[in-house]
């Protein structure tokens, strides 16, 4: 697999040279759309894009001020067209973080390439040949496995949580503002459920887990799975799994009518 | 929660810097002190000089791109292929005269300090500027005389911002003046800062494409003017008498 695709065809964008200003007005008009219907994921790439503000360039350099992100952000190796073989999936045997990887992607016919065009549609500069960009990239095609590596679900809460985690070890203005939000919206519901502790753990937990953005994501989809939770220090998320399923997928005033 | 191995902004160390200073004035040709005194004095510096690189398109698809000049450089066939009158060429020409490699100077470099093998964004950047020391000296029009190089680097320093650069290229200006009054020296390196200042970022530029062009147009676009003060500097001048050890103390 080639491991630096030709990215030569995509315009480095203003906002990766310079801190782009922040959209707070877009980003609530994004997040109202998004209550109407959660499963509009642009919309989230929307919040965070209007929001992000000098975060991604921070964060690129948190990871270069350890040894092994900075070997990471030297090898920058694009990852979407490994989880999106299948065959390469594939050969990751029971137990290992691979094979819960595509056993999560399989049941909800997920694809690294799908989110990517839905990031497309707000911006396509992430494509784009620039250190910066790699990250952004990085950020979006490992988040389903962010997802089986915290054990998170993608209900409503569970998504919501795994924002608060990702805030815990990314810090982004978009992905707060997007769990904040949630956590009122869940509240709206009248639920006697703790949704907006399962997101405040969810933000815990990932600040005290290893540093998930500085892995070698090929050599982890290769190790078993609890022992790469116990090594990367990820907790259970108990408040979350507190809450029964049916109710971690009731969001907003609308549904809870 | 940090485990892995931090990379805190390297302290800036005066002692080891002074006592790279004492052994390049006993011998200028000592190449490993220079990596020695740079690398005492850089501090953030390299990674400061990397992030500007990422605030411009080119400098951030070269980051990205992270392409190793030093195995271009040095391969006779690549370097061949230039036509007279390119970059490339002059190049050439500049190494061949002088026998000098892009691995000689990595070996120098290496043996200051391994760090600059790392594989690490920053680290890449150091070489990088490493590696294409002598195209600049082709570009900006500099000999490897001791005066040229004092002058490259006054260049350099404007371009990097490394403060260790900058001790280097004043305090042998200094140096040049003190044993021979007369020559603008400190006037010629203060020069070389201006010229590198009003230059663009020539570490952002992609230098495989850059050898094909011809050297005239290059400096052009690059915003590369002639060095008139250090060219005044008679030749013989340039080369000053610091290689000849001065006794600090009386030995008896």
């Amino acid at each position: 697999m080639n491991q630096i695709p030709d990215r030569s065809q995509f315009a480095i964008d203003d906002s990766l040279l310079t801190p782009p200003k922040l959209q707070p007005l877009r980003a609530i008009r994004a997040f109202a759309k998004l209550v109407e219907d959660k499963e509009d994921t642009r919309q989230v790439f929307e919040i965070i894009q209007a929001l992000t503000g000098d975060s991604l360039r921070k964060n690129y350099y948190r990871m270069l001020r350890t040894a092994k992100g900075g070997a990471q952000a030297y090898s920058h190796i694009e990852l979407a067209p490994y989880f999106d073989d299948e065959s390469w999936l594939a050969q990751f045997g029971e137990g290992t973080v691979g094979a819960a990887y595509r056993a999560f992607r399989n049941e909800r016919d997920l694809t690294v390439e799908g989110l990517a065009m839905e990031a497309a549609k707000v911006n396509d500069g992430v494509e784009a040949p620039h250190p910066i960009a790699w990250l952004a990239r990085r950020l979006r095609d490992t988040h389903d496995l962010w997802h089986t590596l915290t054990g998170y679900g993608t209900d409503a809460l569970g998504e919501a949580s795994l924002l608060g985690f990702t805030y815990g070890q990314v810090p982004n203005g978009g992905v707060a503002f997007i769990a904040a939000g949630a956590a009122r919206e869940f509240r709206k519901t009248g639920q006697p459920y703790p949704y907006a502790r399962s997101i405040w753990e969810g933000y815990r937990h990932g600040k005290q887990a290893e540093r998930l953005l500085d892995e070698d994501y090929l050599k982890l989809l290769g190790e078993p799975l609890e022992s790469a939770r116990r090594r990367l220090n990820l907790q259970r998320p108990t408040t979350y799994h507190s809450i029964p399923a049916e109710y971690r997928n009731r969001f907003g005033a609308a549904q809870a009518a | 929660m940090l485990t892995a191995e931090n990379i805190s902004p390297p302290k800036v160390k005066l002692g080891r810097a002074v006592r790279g200073f004492i052994r390049l004035r006993r011998n200028k040709e000592d190449t490993r002190q220079v990596f020695e005194i740079v690398n005492a004095l850089a501090g953030g510096s390299s990674f400061r000089a990397y992030d500007r690189m990422l605030q411009s398109v080119e400098g951030g698809r070269q980051a990205y791109d992270r392409a190793e000049l030093a195995p271009y450089f040095d391969d006779p066939d690549w370097l061949a292929r230039f036509p007279a009158g390119t970059v490339g060429a002059a190049y050439r020409e500049f190494r061949e005269r002088r026998s000098l490699t892009a691995d000689g100077l990595a070996q120098e470099a290496h043996k200051a300090s391994d760090r600059v093998d790392d594989m690490h964004p920053v680290a890449w950047y150091a070489r990088r500027v490493r590696d294409v020391h002598d195209v600049w000296h082709t570009l900006a029009g500099y000999g490897t005389d001791a005066l040229g190089e004092s002058c490259v680097l006054g260049f350099t320093f404007a371009q990097t911002r490394n403060p260790g650069i900058a001790a280097i290229a004043f305090g042998s200006a200094f140096e040049f003046s003190h044993r021979n009054p007369g020559p603008p020296y400190l006037r010629a390196v203060i020069e070389g800062w201006r010229l590198g200042r009003a230059a663009s970022p020539l570490i952002c530029e992609d230098y495989l494409a850059l050898m094909a062009e011809p050297l005239a147009s290059a400096r052009k676009r690059l915003g590369l003017r002639t060095p008139r003060i250090y060219l005044s500097v008679p030749f013989d001048a340039r080369e000053t008498r610091i290689a000849q050890p001065r006794r600090l103390w009386n030995a008896n």
